[in-house]
């Protein structure tokens, strides 16, 4: 017979002030929107409208999101197993969210598929050696790695692949430009909803990530920190590897797409966050969480 | 023997190491432009720079940076003496280093640079191969 269970909402409640519960309020309330309630009547006129070139790199940026999109939605729930195992039961409740929103994003482009591009053939076709290994392999292997090794720098390392590589350098990017290229055009209008709705979502992804790590980093220390350096540094020429190679398919982009876009706004948000991260290295856990509390209410949490 | 870091004699033997690579010629095949590497001082000084001019896998020159060279570096790469340190050594990888912000990029764009990142990696390792001191501080 297994040892009773002592329930933490019978003993001691739930600490509303952490992190993770000021995520969750801001999911109940910001991540309510439905995919099916998109209107893409529109979207589907423009695109008849559109040349062959601006459909085929619209249909290649979107087959990469759809993928990316249903592989972070299958490989999340080793790493949300890890964290209820720990007993941090509001950091689960702010998971619960997370992988609900990431199901969401693969029902959207799902519609814009079926119901904007219809003729999508063979979306495989856009898998580029880089993409291939990152979202084949690299992400898969380090969240599923959970399933039998739920130590602080297998955790670590499953967050960077997630929250700070896929999410972070190339989601959160590729949405941004994505996004800037259908208004400056003034054209698909439900899609740019539902990106509108993917930014939002994925900045509380982002947030929890940074929080997850900056807190393991101030539990475990530098042998956590470490392991979180070697796998940016060995992730990121294959995420830059994955702008790269769709940049270098086409002779000419369609949009006023360019590269320094996706770069420099990569850059730009890797930084802020690498900086929190590393700031855990001389702070305490109560520091971190102290800091996150105060950005948490600066940011209207 | 050891050479001081940023030196023109290091400046010579990474050139030497650079040349002997085959991986970085391959790395490096349509790479064509000049690069400094600058330890940051207080405010806008540069106590100590080396300059690299890489022309389609051939390194055409290596020095000690002159204030002319700073000037005419196609890229430009600051960081504090530490961080250079950390990336000669292999701690720390040149595209991190850019990420992060610990390598600044003074004159150049990063989407012209991320293509090249094995040629980079393979810099990295021809100067790694150069017996080198670093000073306490510059």
């Amino acid at each position: 017979m297994s040892e009773p269970r002592s329930y933490q909402t019978l003993t001691k409640g739930l600490d509303y002030r952490l992190p993770p519960m000021t995520l969750w309020r801001k999911a109940k309330k910001l991540g309510i929107w439905d995919p099916a309630a998109i209107d893409f009547t529109q979207d589907a006129r423009d695109w008849k409208r559109l040349s062959d070139l601006e459909r085929e790199v619209l249909l290649h940026l979107t087959s990469l999101f759809q993928a990316g999109e249903e592989s972070v939605t299958i490989d999340l729930l080793p790493l949300i197993m890890a964290i209820a195992d720990e007993g941090r039961l509001e950091e689960e409740m702010y998971l619960t969210s997370f992988l609900w929103e990431e199901a969401k994003h693969v029902e959207a482009f799902q519609r814009f598929l079926d119901e904007v591009v219809v003729e999508t053939q063979d979306l495989e076709r856009f898998e580029t050696p880089s993409y291939r290994s990152m979202f084949h392999d690299s992400l898969p292997t380090a969240l599923q790695r959970l399933r039998t090794d739920r130590s602080p720098i297998a955790q670590a390392e499953a967050s960077v692949t997630y929250n700070m590589i896929v999410e972070g350098v190339l989601a959160e990017t590729g949405y941004h430009a994505y996004h800037q290229m259908m208004a400056e055009n003034g054209i698909l209008p439900g899609m740019q909803t539902v990106v509108g709705h993917l930014k939002g979502d994925e900045s509380r992804h982002m947030a929890y990530g940074v929080f997850l790590l900056s807190r393991l980093v101030a539990e475990h220390g530098d042998p956590v920190w470490e392991a979180i350096e070697s796998r940016m540094g060995a992730l990121l020429p294959t995420a830059i590897g994955v702008i790269n190679e769709l940049f270098a398919t086409y002779d000419e982009l369609p949009f006023g797409l360019e590269l320094d876009a996706f770069t420099n706004f990569a850059m730009g948000q890797f930084q802020r966050r690498f900086q929190r991260i590393e700031r855990a290295r001389r702070q305490t856990l109560a520091e971190v969480l102290k800091q996150e509390v105060a950005k948490s209410a600066a940011a209207g949490g | 023997m050891a050479y001081l870091v940023f030196s023109d004699a290091w400046a010579d033997q990474w050139a030497d190491e650079i040349r002997k690579s085959e991986a970085y010629r391959k790395a490096s095949e349509t790479w064509e432009g000049s690069i400094s590497l600058e330890v940051a001082g207080d405010g806008d000084s540069t106590p100590a720079a080396v300059f690299v001019d890489l022309w389609r896998g051939e390194c055409r020159a290596a020095r000690a940076a002159t204030p002319e060279d700073l000037e005419a570096a196609d890229y430009a790469l600051r960081a504090s003496l530490e961080t250079w340190q950390r990336v000669l050594d292999g701690a720390l990888e040149p595209i991190l280093g850019l990420m992060s912000g610990k390598l600044k990029l003074r004159k150049g764009s990063l989407a012209a640079l991320t293509p090249y990142m094995q040629a980079s990696k393979e810099l990295v390792a021809a100067a790694a191969r150069v017996d080198s001191t670093f000073p306490d501080a510059l």
